[in-house]
């Protein structure tokens, strides 16, 4: 059974239901009978849609083929931060367990060598301590900053 | 758009920030090296790491292929030691290893002393290490050691009489807990007491045995220099039994304690069907699993027929297994299993030196027992060594009392 999905700049997917009920939040939809029209994703764009889709169709294609599944998806989360992010974003909207997974790896991998600063920016996140509170927290751990 | 021409800065939406719980989901995966540096980011950051629920779901993902272990020394003087008095506490070190080749990666020093020089290893639980000092009054100092993040903390002091301790793990309240049984004790008027200390409480308290004695029995637990296993939250003694027949004494079955650390009980375990009495039994823990070694230590001169067993189902009568039967040569001491379920032991012999003096020289060998192929570790020092499994953990972060180094 084929559903459609609408991405948030208005364009439709047209997918198997056994590749989109990867999506936890899909599956939902389909159990409770709500899946019969389009299916309306206004938080995921199509260029991102078009990524989960493919995702979700080689993890049916592949599901028995372990090795060559891993060898997908170490390819696949190999794009650059802004195309991460939307991943991210998209794999929490649509509940989809693997992808966020291997997302949040992915992201933790870029950030485990970062200053404080570079965290910041990447995430815009806003600094909220004085520079004086900022020193005191430095000084407590000095050898996590130093080596 | 302007912000995809600078690489490093992803696309601002201030309303597409990504939610709590998959910024709570990367944290956890870091190392808490990193972890300590981003506490300063921001406030929610900065409780968030410390919160002991995030502790709780803290797994730092490393692309190792092995655990680890921590190799500390022992605090009993070889037997050529030579200079009396000679304060070897400043020089203590832990050696990190890799459990599957003991090669070792670094060496790092305790960051805490105390004047009566040996620490004693009680244990090791998710990331802590527990070392205690034998004060002049008979007592025990101890100290919390998280080596990860470089903290440690002195318990406070306890009016505890001599006891056999072990440290165990509350998951379900995210606590510590360090756990004492009398060495000795008997049906006695006031019942014999457990000592029990609470990091989250940063206090020490007594409870009650809590189990069936019977009278005209002695019970002691067998002294043991290894770290007591702590297994499906449960701490885990093994008892002596001495019986008063006829005012005569005579040696009874052993017993199996087991405290649960959560709810503060002790109960009796069994134990599989034994030879004998005559057969010493030490118990630890095997990849998970409470296991069991009976050996004989006076069979043979310089051979000891060992069993060992393994519970398959925790706390299940009949689920003892017995897995393998050996033999060990000049053997001195069982230390423990590795990740990989190899036996470490001490052995012991008489070499002859380099300067034609006999000497004795204590090894540690790593046992597998499928194979029965023994492994010499290449310590560098000639005296005793404990196994603990080093893991990275934030526990002790923020805690009361806790030093920074």
């Amino acid at each position: 059974m084929a559903l459609e999905l609408k991405s948030s700049d208005n364009k439709i997917f047209e997918v198997e239901e056994l590749v989109a009920v990867q999506s936890e939040t899909i599956k939902s939809l389909v159990e409770d009978g709500c899946a019969d029209n389009v299916i309306p994703l206004p938080n995921v764009d199509s260029k991102t849609l078009e990524l989960v889709l493919d995702w979700c169709k080689n993890h049916v294609d592949m599901k028995l083929d372990e090795e060559k599944l891993k060898e997908y998806e170490d390819k696949f989360i190999e794009v650059d931060q802004a195309v991460l992010y939307d991943l991210l974003l998209a794999a929490n909207y649509l509940n989809i367990k693997d992808l966020l997974n291997r997302a949040c790896q992915k992201v933790a991998d870029m950030l485990k060598g970062k200053t404080p600063e570079q965290i910041r920016e990447t995430l815009n996140i806003v600094n909220d301590f004085s520079p004086e509170e900022e020193e005191e927290i430095r000084k407590e751990n000095l050898w996590a900053f130093e080596e | 758009m302007m912000s995809q021409e600078r690489g490093a800065i992803l696309r601002r939406r201030t309303k597409d920030d990504l939610p709590d719980e998959t910024v709570l989901d990367i944290l956890a995966r870091l190392p808490v090296k990193s972890l300590l540096r981003f506490r300063c980011v921001c406030k929610p950051w900065y409780s968030s790491i410390a919160n002991p629920n995030f502790l709780s779901t803290h797994v730092p993902n490393h692309n190792h292929q092995c655990g680890y272990v921590i190799h500390i020394p022992r605090n009993i003087p070889q037997p050529s030691s030579s200079i009396p008095g000679s304060s070897r506490s400043s020089g203590q070190v832990c050696t990190l290893a890799c459990d599957r080749t003991y090669e070792t990666i670094f060496d790092f020093r305790f960051p805490f002393t105390h004047q009566s020089g040996f620490p004693h290893f009680v244990g090791s639980c998710n990331g802590i290490l527990c070392f205690s000092y034998n004060t002049a009054a008979w007592s025990n100092v101890f100290y919390l050691w998280n080596p990860s993040i470089r903290k440690f903390k002195r318990l406070p002091d306890n009016q505890l009489p001599i006891m056999t301790f072990g440290i165990g793990c509350d998951s379900q309240n995210n606590d510590f807990k360090v756990v004492g049984i009398p060495q000795a004790f008997a049906k006695t008027k006031p019942p014999p007491e457990v000592g029990v200390y609470s990091l989250s409480s940063d206090s020490w308290k007594r409870v009650e045995l809590g189990i069936e004695l019977r009278p005209t029995v002695c019970y002691y637990t067998v002294n043991n220099s290894t770290a007591l296993p702590f297994v499906c939250g449960h701490l885990h003694w093994i008892l002596k039994i001495v019986e008063d027949v006829g005012g005569h004494a005579r040696l009874s079955a052993d017993m199996l304690l087991s405290f649960d650390v959560n709810s503060e009980k002790l109960k009796q375990l069994p134990l599989p069907d034994v030879e004998g009495s005559c057969f010493m039994k030490f118990v630890t823990s095997l990849k998970g699993k409470l296991a069991l070694i009976e050996y004989k230590s006076d069979a043979q001169p310089y051979s000891t027929p060992c069993s060992i067993w393994e519970m398959r189902e925790y706390g299940v009568i009949d689920s003892w297994n017995k897995l393998y039967v050996l033999s060990i040569e000049n053997l001195l001491d069982f230390i423990g299993f590795t990740n990989y379920g190899l036996l470490l032991v001490q052995k012991g012999s008489w070499l002859v030196s380099t300067n034609s003096k006999l000497e004795w020289k204590y090894k540690y060998l790593l046992i597998d027992l499928e194979t029965l192929h023994e492994k010499e570790l290449s310590t560098q020092v000639n005296y005793h060594l404990e196994v603990a499994t080093y893991m990275e953990s934030l526990a002790l972060l923020d805690g009361r009392n806790v030093v920074s180094y």
